[in-house]
């Protein structure tokens, strides 16, 4: 079953987080957040490219320099020892699929280089790459390997919507939420070490579609939001510094992760310092005031667990309470649209088509335009109106409705 | 417009010359005019001149003014932008400026490049605030430099001068973390309903901060709109500032969500209507700072250099001289002082 939309406007959000979906995203966060407490994404689980800021080197794209820059040869000279691949040496399919699934979409990045020219934010060449793992059959041709499950199109879909908006070219929480609604059957199936290797192979993929095709932060609060893009895999790096009864691993403090030092230890290894080091390699200009909030925490946050459960909360209000993010998330049979406690199918405010074609204010007449010689009339009835995607909430009211967050006390 | 065109310093502080003016330009004094000058008169006060002039300084330094003076400088404001028009006349010479973000620094630099206000006058075409991290020292910059010498600047409107908008992309949530309140957003927010939304240079150069409406043909119709309001989902209104100029013809669906995308037969039917050389606009990022596009007919202007930290584009602004001869400016970003100096509250996540 392909998902649907069902938020159409704010009110929506209430039947949200009563439903079945609600429930089974936040059971995925705490299962990987079990799963990964101690751990360290393995060897080439990330990319070394992907967080080196690389020389511009004429005439070669983000992919071509991001294959001459991560080698076995670089890690080393940066001080990683060698260990082998768990791509290949585990012995589990499911992890071998998804794996595999990643670095085809990876793959396609390569071989689809961006369009030159005039450079405009968001290089029409990411549609061309939406449309090659749209029709990427891999998934689907191995789906026995994934036991019991018979909702494969849906997990196709949100695997494929997790990589940003192919229309708006963007990437934003949404994206990254839609690749934890992915992962979600899947979790049972895969230890902590092979679930950070999972997403570290993810965040590699989203960050080069970025970096190689200019993808805008969706909806993002510029420099007062935590990043541009990302948020769980801060609460995921978190969750790898709890401290755990066998893990004797150190952990560093919190004050001192935006060290020079600190960065380079654990870049590759914890996905919290992963995301920092992304963040210093595409921003330019005084830390604290590009990333506000992250310097926030650095200095006023002691302890691990307390960033986390900061990082639980702002995620809540950020992203599962936020309309212009969870509007996107569309519902099927594993997320279903269903009250979790009754099981009764939730409400839908689907608006009418009356609704959506509003009538022009002031009384005044649409023009009759011929479209570029096209010979139709641009009329009352065939224009399409804007509908702005922020516009949604609040019945269409000009009001001043603030964020939720700053109404209610946390 | 044709008043104050060789004042030599047409602003607040020009009290005891304006009177006498009045009475001798009696041209085209409709309502709104004699109220611009009642106003004016109103706020020529050389206490407010003082007070004005320690604002900018103030802010200069990129320090953010009290609450208390937000207030009193939005009442000002408010007193100055509610008599420009729809399509505010402006003459030559003068610079034209896109998007600034709240990228205060490189504002600035801005007005190094082009020389400083009111020595030069200047035109920007909206979106001071949002996504970058000093929106409140921006726009309260250029608010106080338009209360202080209202000929020599224009501020038009951009889509990110709404309510809606700012509570996404950042300007509310700094309003809330300088002042530990929203009342300095809601002051602001409340004065950008009065903010023109276009602008016609010398009646040769039609400026706004998107672009074309399917709905708007003629630049009376511009005139005809009750603008004083949040920027609307959809209409005319809205177009202005949200439609995008694009290599198709004809009228497009605009990928944003709001306005449309109108390609080159759209804009030099517009031009040729309305007797206009040329559309200018900003609302768009160009790595060059500025883009031409339709044949020379719509120019992009974008003036926040390595826009949110990290897009690595050039900035520019378009001088426009008595005979119309353009010129482009192009910018880098300002070298940063150390670190911002403002105090703000530890995020309420973590305590």
């Amino acid at each position: 079953m392909i998902p649907v939309k069902k938020i159409f406007d704010g009110q929506d959000l209430g039947s949200f987080r009563k439903s079945v979906a609600y429930q089974k995203l936040h059971q995925a966060i705490d299962t990987l957040l079990t799963k990964v407490e101690g751990k360290s994404v393995p060897y080439r689980g990330l990319d070394l490219s992907i967080v080196t800021r690389s020389k511009k080197v004429q005439g070669q794209s983000q992919a071509q320099r991001g294959r001459a820059n991560g080698t076995d040869n670089d890690l080393k000279e940066e001080g990683f020892g060698f260990e082998p691949d768990l791509y290949t040496v585990s012995t589990n399919q499911t992890f071998h699929l998804v794996v595999t699934v990643l670095n085809r979409y990876n793959q396609y990045i390569d071989e689809t280089p961006p369009i030159e020219g005039p450079r405009r934010f968001g290089n029409l060449a990411c549609k061309e790459w939406h449309l090659k793992i749209g029709k990427d059959m891999y998934f689907r041709d191995n789906e026995s390997i994934i036991s019991s499950s018979n909702n494969v199109d849906e997990m196709i879909y949100y695997l494929n919507n997790s990589f940003g908006s192919s229309i708006r070219l963007d990437f934003g929480t949404g994206h990254e939420l839609s690749f934890l609604a992915f992962m979600g059957p899947l979790m049972d199936q895969l230890d902590g070490e092979e679930l950070l290797y999972i997403f570290g192979k993810y965040y590699d993929v989203a960050r080069k579609l970025i970096v190689e095709y200019n993808l805008e932060p969706a909806g993002s609060h510029g420099v007062w939001g935590l990043d541009d893009h990302f948020h769980l895999i801060y609460i995921i790096g978190a969750a790898q510094f709890q401290k755990t009864s066998d893990s004797l691993s150190v952990v560093p403090l919190v004050q001192n992760v935006l060290t020079a030092q600190v960065i380079h230890t654990y870049k590759l290894t914890n996905l919290y310092v992963n995301g920092i080091a992304f963040v210093f390699k595409i921003k330019l200009g005084p830390f604290k005031e590009h990333s506000p909030i992250l310097y926030d925490i650095h200095t006023s946050v002691y302890q691990w667990s307390k960033v986390l459960k900061g990082l639980l909360k702002m995620y809540e209000v950020e992203v599962f309470n936020k309309f212009p993010v969870v509007q996107h998330f569309w519902f099927g049979q594993i997320y279903s649209w269903v009250n979790f406690d009754t099981l009764q199918p939730l409400p839908v405010n689907e608006p009418t088509e009356d609704k959506q074609v509003q009538t022009d204010d002031g009384g005044g007449r649409l023009p009759q335009i011929r479209n570029n010689g096209s010979g139709v009339y641009t009329t009352k009835s065939n224009i399409s109106m804007t509908a702005a995607p922020w516009a949604m909430g609040g019945g269409g009211v000009h009001g001043t409705r603030l964020p939720e967050e700053f109404g209610r006390k946390k | 417009m044709d008043l104050d065109t060789d004042v030599p310093m047409e602003d607040v502080s020009d009290d005891q010359q304006l009177l006498p003016l009045i009475g001798k330009e009696s041209v085209a004094n409709t309502t709104t005019n004699a109220g611009a000058l009642v106003n004016d008169k109103k706020d020529l006060h050389p206490s407010s001149i003082n007070q004005l002039d320690e604002w900018i300084e103030k802010l200069s330094r990129c320090e953010p003014l009290l609450e208390t003076d937000v207030k009193r400088l939005c009442e000002m404001a408010i007193d100055v932008l509610q008599f420009e028009e729809n399509v505010q006349p402006v003459q030559v010479p003068v610079t034209i400026c896109g998007d600034v973000h709240g990228q205060f620094h490189d504002l600035m630099e801005l007005f190094k490049i082009g020389g400083p206000c009111p020595d030069t006058n200047y035109l920007f075409m909206g979106d001071y605030v949002d996504r970058g991290y000093y929106s409140v020292e921006t726009v309260s910059y250029l608010v106080c430099m338009k209360v202080r010498f209202p000929k020599r600047i224009t501020i038009l409107r951009g889509n990110h001068e709404s309510r809606q908008i700012t509570q996404v992309y950042g300007f509310y949530d700094e309003c809330l973390r300088k002042y530990g309140s929203a009342t300095v957003w809601k002051l602001f927010t409340d004065l950008f309903d009065y903010f023109p939304i276009t602008a016609l240079v010398d009646s040769k150069i039609f400026c706004l901060h998107g672009g074309l409406s399917p709905m708007i043909e003629t630049i009376d119709q511009v005139r005809d709109l009750n603008r004083i309001q949040e920027v609307p989902h959809e209409g005319p209104m809205c177009d202005l500032l949200w439609s995008d100029p694009d290599d198709r013809g004809g009228w497009g669906i605009s990928p944003r969500g709001a306005g449309f995308t109108f390609g080159q037969d759209i804009s030099e039917q517009f031009n040729h209507t309305n007797d206009l050389s040329l559309i200018a606009r900003a609302h768009q990022l160009v790595m060059e700072g500025y883009s031409w596009s339709h044949q020379e007919s719509v120019v992009t202007i974008f003036s926040a250099p390595n826009y949110c930290y990290r897009c690595g584009n050039q900035a520019a602004i378009m001088e426009v001289d008595e005979q119309h001869n353009r010129q482009f400016l192009q910018y880098d970003p300002s070298i940063r002082p150390g670190e911002p100096s403002v105090t703000r509250k530890t995020p309420d996540y973590f305590l």
